[in-house]
C-alpha cells in the first residue's frame, strides 16, 4: 500500500469517527430529551461534575480505580476466549479477605500490612474464580453460567458474613468494623477519595499491557483466543493457559476489592459495589480487551458516573441516566465497528 | 406432612412456570443455532412493562401484552446485532443484559418514584385458573395455579410440535445444525433466526408477566434474580430435548421451593437464597461429567477394538 492512500485511509477513518462521535451525542441528547431534560443542560452539568474543580476530578479519577481492575480482568480472560462475568463475585471477596486482614493482623510496619492485605485481596478472587475456571477447561461447563452464578452465591455469601460472624459489634448497619490505621491509604487531595490506588491500578493495567504485547504468555493468549486450532497445532497447551488467564483475571479483581476497601470505604459492607463488575464488563467489550483502551474507557465512564450524580442534584434525572448512555453507546460502537470491518474487507 | 407437601408442590409449580417459559423460548435460538444470553434482560424488561401496562391500564391482559412487545422488541434488537450485524452474542447479549438493568431501573426512578421497588394495589395481578371441584386431589394439584401455568404447559407440547414435526422446525434446526444447506436450498437462515427470536421474546415476555404479575405482585430491582441463566443452564443440560427441559425445570422449581420453605426455618436467610444457585452449578457439573465419563469410555472401547 502507497503511503499516499494510506494516508487517505487515515483521513476516512477519522472522519468516520468525528462523524460516529457526533452521532453518539445527537443520539445521547435524544434520550435525555426523551427523559424530560436539556440536553445542553445536561451535558453541561455531566461535564461540570466529573472534571470542574479538583475535588470533582479527582473524584472522577477515583472512581477509574475499580472500573479498570474489572474491566481487565474481564479482557484477561477474554484474550484466551473465555468469558469472566464472575467479576462482581471476585470483587466482593477480596474486598472481603482485605477487610479481614485489616481487621485481624498488624505486622506493625504499614506497607508491610498494606502489601498482605492486597495479597489476600488478590488470593480470594483467584480461588474463587478458580472453579469456573476448572469447570470450563476440564468439562466444557460453559463460564458464562459458572461465572455468573458465582457472582449471586458471593453476594450472599458476603451479605451472610457481614451481617452476623464479621458484623461490627453494635452497628446497625451490614458492616464490618474500620481496618486498622496502618491499612488506612490517606487521600490525597482534598474533597475526594483520590489514593494511591490510583496508581497502583493504572500500573497494573499497564504491567498487563506490556503482558499482552510483549511477552510469550501474552502472545499465546491472544493466540489462543483469535485461532484455538492454530494454536493447538502450534503446540499450546490450551486448557493450561485458559486456567492461568482466568486465574489472573479473579486475582486483578478481587484486587480492584482490595483497593476499594484499603482506599475508600476503610471497611467492608454490604452493597460496597454499585455493580463495578457489570460496568467493568461494559468498560472491556467497548475496549474490545485492550488495556490502552481500558484506561481511556474507564475515564468516559467515571465521568459519565459521577458527573450523572450532578445532573440529578441539578434536574429530575435519576443517576442511572449514566447505565442507559454507556450501554446505548456500546451498541452503536459495535455495529459501527463491524461496518468498518466489512468495508475494509 | 400433607399439607407441607402441596405447599412445595404448588410453589415448586409456581416457580418452575417462568422457568420452563423462558427454556422454551430459548430453546427455539438454541436450535436455530444462537445461544441467547439475553434472555435475563428479556425476562427483566417484560416483568416490568408488564407491571407498567397493568398498572396503567388495570387490566391483567394488556399487562401480560405490554411484558410480550418489550420482550420482544428486544429480543429484536439482539437478533439485529447477532444475526444481521454478526456480532459476538456473548458481548451483544450482556450489553443488553444491563441495558434492561439500568433502564428498568431508571425508568423506574422516573415514573413511580420508586426506589428499589414498585408496587400498588393498582397493579392488575394475573389470576388464577379458579375451579372447585370438592375433590382435593383436583383442587390442589391440578387446577388453581396461574392461568399463565397453562399456558406454559400449552406452549410447551405446541413448541415440541412445532419444532420436530413442522417444516418451520426442520428449517430451525438445520439453521443451527447446517446453515450452508439451507442457503443453497434458497432459504435464508437469518430469516428463520429472527422467527425464533421473535418466538423466544413472546415466551420470554410470559415468563416476565408471571413473575411481576403473579408470583410477586410489584417491580423490583433486577428481579429476573439470574432466572434468565438457570433457563439457560437448563438448556445446555437438556440439549435442547423438550422432556429432558420440563423436568429439569420442575427440578429447579424444587429447589426454589426448599429455598423458600427453609426461609421460614431458624437459619440466615442467606443461604436458602442461595440453593438454587448452587443447584444450577451442580446440576450442570454432575451432568457434564457424566457425558464426559461416557466419552472416555466410548473412546477407550473404540482404542481396545
Amino acid at each position: 500500500m502507497s503511503s499516499m492512500t494510506r494516508a487517505g485511509g487515515y483521513a476516512k477513518k477519522i472522519g468516520l469517527t468525528v462523524l460516529f462521535v457526533g452521532l453518539i451525542v445527537v443520539v445521547w441528547a435524544a434520550v435525555l430529551f426523551l427523559a424530560g431534560a436539556n440536553p445542553v443542560l445536561s451535558f453541561v452539568y455531566i461535564f461540570k461534575g466529573a472534571l470542574v474543580g479538583t475535588s470533582n476530578l479527582f473524584s472522577t479519577l477515583d472512581l477509574m480505580v475499580p472500573m479498570m481492575l474489572l474491566a481487565l480482568a474481564v479482557a484477561i480472560p477474554g484474550w484466551a476466549g473465555v468469558w469472566n462475568i464472575g467479576g462482581e463475585g471476585q470483587f466482593l471477596l477480596g474486598a472481603l479477605a482485605a477487610a479481614w486482614v485489616g481487621i485481624s493482623i498488624d505486622l506493625g510496619n504499614p506497607f508491610l500490612d498494606v502489601f498482605l492485605a492486597l495479597f489476600a485481596a488478590m488470593v480470594a478472587g483467584l480461588v474463587w474464580s478458580s472453579w469456573a475456571g476448572y469447570l470450563k477447561v476440564k468439562l466444557q461447563i460453559n463460564e458464562i453460567v459458572t461465572t455468573l452464578m458465582a457472582n449471586y452465591i458471593a453476594t450472599l455469601l458476603v451479605s451472610y458474613l457481614v451481617n452476623y460472624p464479621l458484623k461490627e459489634a453494635g452497628s446497625s448497619w451490614a458492616q464490618t468494623a474500620y481496618i486498622k490505621r496502618p491499612f488506612q491509604l490517606h487521600h490525597l487531595v482534598g474533597g475526594s477519595q483520590f489514593s494511591l490506588t490510583f496508581f497502583i491500578s493504572t500500573g497494573i493495567v499497564l504491567v498487563f499491557f506490556l503482558l499482552e504485547k510483549r511477552t510469550r504468555l501474552g502472545y499465546e493468549l491472544t493466540m489462543i483466543g483469535s485461532n484455538e486450532r492454530l494454536s493447538y497445532l502450534g503446540g499450546i497447551s490450551i486448557a493450561a493457559k485458559r486456567m492461568v488467564a482466568m486465574l489472573l483475571g479473579g486475582a486483578v479483581a478481587g484486587l480492584a476489592g482490595g483497593l476499594v476497601v484499603l482506599g475508600n470505604t476503610y471497611r467492608m459492607k454490604e452493597g460496597i459495589s454499585p455493580g463495578y463488575g457489570f460496568t467493568g464488563l461494559l468498560v472491556c467489550l467497548l475496549a474490545d480487551n485492550d488495556p490502552i483502551l481500558i484506561i481511556l474507557v474507564s475515564f468516559l465512564f467515571a465521568v459519565l458516573q459521577s458527573g450523572s450524580l450532578n445532573l440529578q442534584l441539578f434536574s429530575d434525572i435519576p443517576v442511572e441516566i449514566s447505565g442507559v448512555l454507556q450501554v446505548v453507546l456500546i451498541l452503536f460502537v459495535a455495529a459501527f465497528r463491524i461496518m468498518i470491518r466489512k468495508k475494509e474487507r | 406432612m400433607n399439607n407441607l407437601i402441596s405447599t412445595i408442590y404448588s410453589i415448586m409449580i409456581r416457580s418452575s412456570t417462568p422457568l420452563l417459559l423462558v427454556a422454551l423460548g430459548g430453546m427455539f435460538t438454541f436450535h436455530a443455532g444462537v445461544l441467547n444470553v439475553a434472555m435475563e434482560g428479556l425476562l427483566l424488561i417484560s416483568a416490568f412493562f408488564a407491571v407498567v401496562f397493568s398498572y396503567v391500564t388495570g387490566s391483567a391482559l394488556a399487562g401480560v401484552v405490554g411484558g410480550i412487545v418489550a420482550a420482544v422488541i428486544l429480543s429484536l434488537l439482539y437478533s439485529f446485532f447477532v444475526t444481521t450485524l454478526n456480532a459476538n452474542n456473548f458481548a451483544i447479549g450482556f450489553a443488553l443484559n444491563i441495558f434492561a438493568s439500568s433502564l428498568t431501573l431508571f425508568l423506574m426512578r422516573i415514573m413511580f418514584k420508586g426506589q428499589n421497588a414498585f408496587n400498588s394495589p393498582k397493579i392488575a395481578p394475573v389470576g388464577k385458573l379458579a375451579v372447585t371441584t370438592g375433590i382435593p386431589f383436583l383442587d390442589n394439584y391440578v387446577f388453581n395455579f396461574s392461568i399463565l401455568t397453562y399456558v406454559a404447559i400449552v406452549l410447551f407440547f405446541m413448541s415440541s410440535f412445532l419444532i420436530y414435526r413442522t417444516s418451520f422446525g426442520l428449517r430451525l434446526r438445520i439453521a443451527g445444525e447446517k446453515p450452508q444447506a439451507l442457503e443453497s436450498a434458497g432459504i435464508r437462515s437469518n430469516v428463520i433466526q429472527f422467527k425464533a427470536s421473535i418466538l423466544c421474546g413472546i415466551c420470554c415476555g410470559l415468563a416476565g408477566a408471571q413473575l411481576s404479575l403473579h408470583n410477586v405482585r410489584m417491580f423490583a430491582r433486577d428481579m429476573s434474580g439470574g432466572r434468565g441463566f438457570i433457563a439457560l443452564a437448563i438448556i445446555l443440560i437438556s440439549n435442547g430435548r423438550p422432556m429432558p427441559m420440563l423436568a429439569i425445570c420442575l427440578l429447579f422449581g424444587l429447589f426454589d421451593a426448599l429455598s423458600v420453605e427453609l426461609q421460614g426455618a431458624n437459619l440466615p436467610p442467606q443461604f436458602p437464597l442461595m440453593v438454587p444457585y448452587i443447584m444450577s452449578v451442580l446440576v450442570l457439573f454432575v451432568f457434564y461429567a457424566r457425558e464426559k465419563r461416557g466419552q472416555s469410555k466410548r473412546k477407550n472401547s473404540i482404542s481396545r477394538v
